[in-house]
């Protein structure tokens, strides 16, 4: 018997392919981010908002992770922008092996801006490097304010975190500070926006932050 | 709930590195930070090798526990818990050192087939 050493991420094989999509976008001048949050947080309905309030000045395209169903497929298509459905099959994250896989179904050159939309789920996404430019998070004040220091490593990853469903805040005993304040303490860099995809409230803020992240991409291409 | 996968990426790795021979245990370095719970990486490596050289091997799983480093007083080391912020200064947001491993290190592999 004898020992060998290894030295390696268990995730080394996924990190790869991962720099390999990076490669690709920062080639093409894409900006991709990664959209993350438990189930039933609204990443969807911000998606179609973002679709609708940007798709005259970019041209974006959204991939779409789920288990099952194109339902949300079908409703970011009716939006506006062309989209390619991921269905996991039971698994609760999309990996780079996925985003490889689909990378040239969309013309790369062609598009400013990729949103890839993740399992709904709190913590496997978080392992799994897509070679997205940015994750973000999508945190709704349904879920309760306790949601940061559960599920830790999601927020430290983030780049960006929308709060949604601030609409509902009058009904709901939600602990705004006590969120954000959790999320900032994972996280020295995160940007946050107040937002409700439904009303629309905030969504300004969100959207010039994802124009100045296209902007800059497109400059370094 | 992704520990399948995981111990998948892990026995590709093992697989490679084991230049042929039986392997008998895997160590690995597993952060508090990382979202693997070791008992269900445990649970999925009973299955997963299944019919290949790490088929039975054992998993010795060492939990790192996490460092920041303060970016304002520069203290370095464990926090009471990172929502705490830096035990020196009270300061919120810390860097993380370390607590994020999901890493293999060694393994052990038989020396022959009868080993």
């Amino acid at each position: 018997m004898h020992q060998i050493d290894v030295g390696s991420s268990i995730l080394a094989h996924n990190d790869a392919l991962a720099m390999h999509n990076r490669e690709h976008f920062i080639e093409e001048g894409v900006y991709v981010l990664n959209l993350m949050s438990g189930p039933g947080a609204g990443k969807t309905t911000i998606l179609e908002q973002t679709v609708r309030a940007l798709s005259g000045k970019y041209r974006i395209a959204v991939i779409e992770g789920d288990v099952q169903t194109s339902q949300d497929a079908d409703r970011v298509a009716a939006a506006g922008a062309p989209v390619i459905q991921i269905n996991t099959g039971g698994a609760c994250h999309l990996d780079a092996r996925q985003i490889h896989d689909n990378l040239h179904t969309f013309a790369l050159d062609a598009l400013d801006l990729l949103i890839i939309e993740n399992v709904g789920n709190l913590v496997c996404p978080a392992e799994f490097d897509l070679g997205e430019h940015d994750k973000v998070m999508v945190l709704s004040t349904t879920e309760g304010a306790d949601k940061p220091s559960k599920y830790p490593v999601m927020f430290h990853e983030a780049r960006a975190m929308l709060l949604n469903k601030i609409d509902l805040l009058p009904y709901l005993d939600f602990d705004t500070e006590k969120a954000l304040r959790d999320a900032r303490a994972l996280n020295l860099d995160l940007d946050i926006f107040q937002v409700s995809a439904r009303t629309g409230a905030g969504m300004e803020g969100w959207y010039a932050w994802l124009e100045q992240r296209i902007a800059k991409v497109r400059a370094s291409r | 709930m992704h520990e399948a996968s995981v111990a998948k990426d892990l026995l590709d790795l093992v697989l490679a590195a084991c230049g042929g021979q039986r392997i008998l245990r895997v160590g690995l370095e597993l952060g508090e930070l990382s979202t693997v719970v070791p008992d269900a990486l445990r649970f999925a490596w009973e299955v997963v090798p299944a019919g290949t050289l790490a088929e039975g091997s054992a998993v010795d799983i060492a939990r790192i526990p996490v460092r920041v480093r303060c970016p304002s007083c520069s203290f370095t080391g464990h926090p009471v818990s990172i929502f705490e912020g830096c035990p020196r200064c009270g300061t919120i947001s810390v860097e993380v050192l370390a607590g994020r491993e999901l890493r293999v290190t060694t393994i052990e592999v038989a020396d022959h087939a009868s080993d």
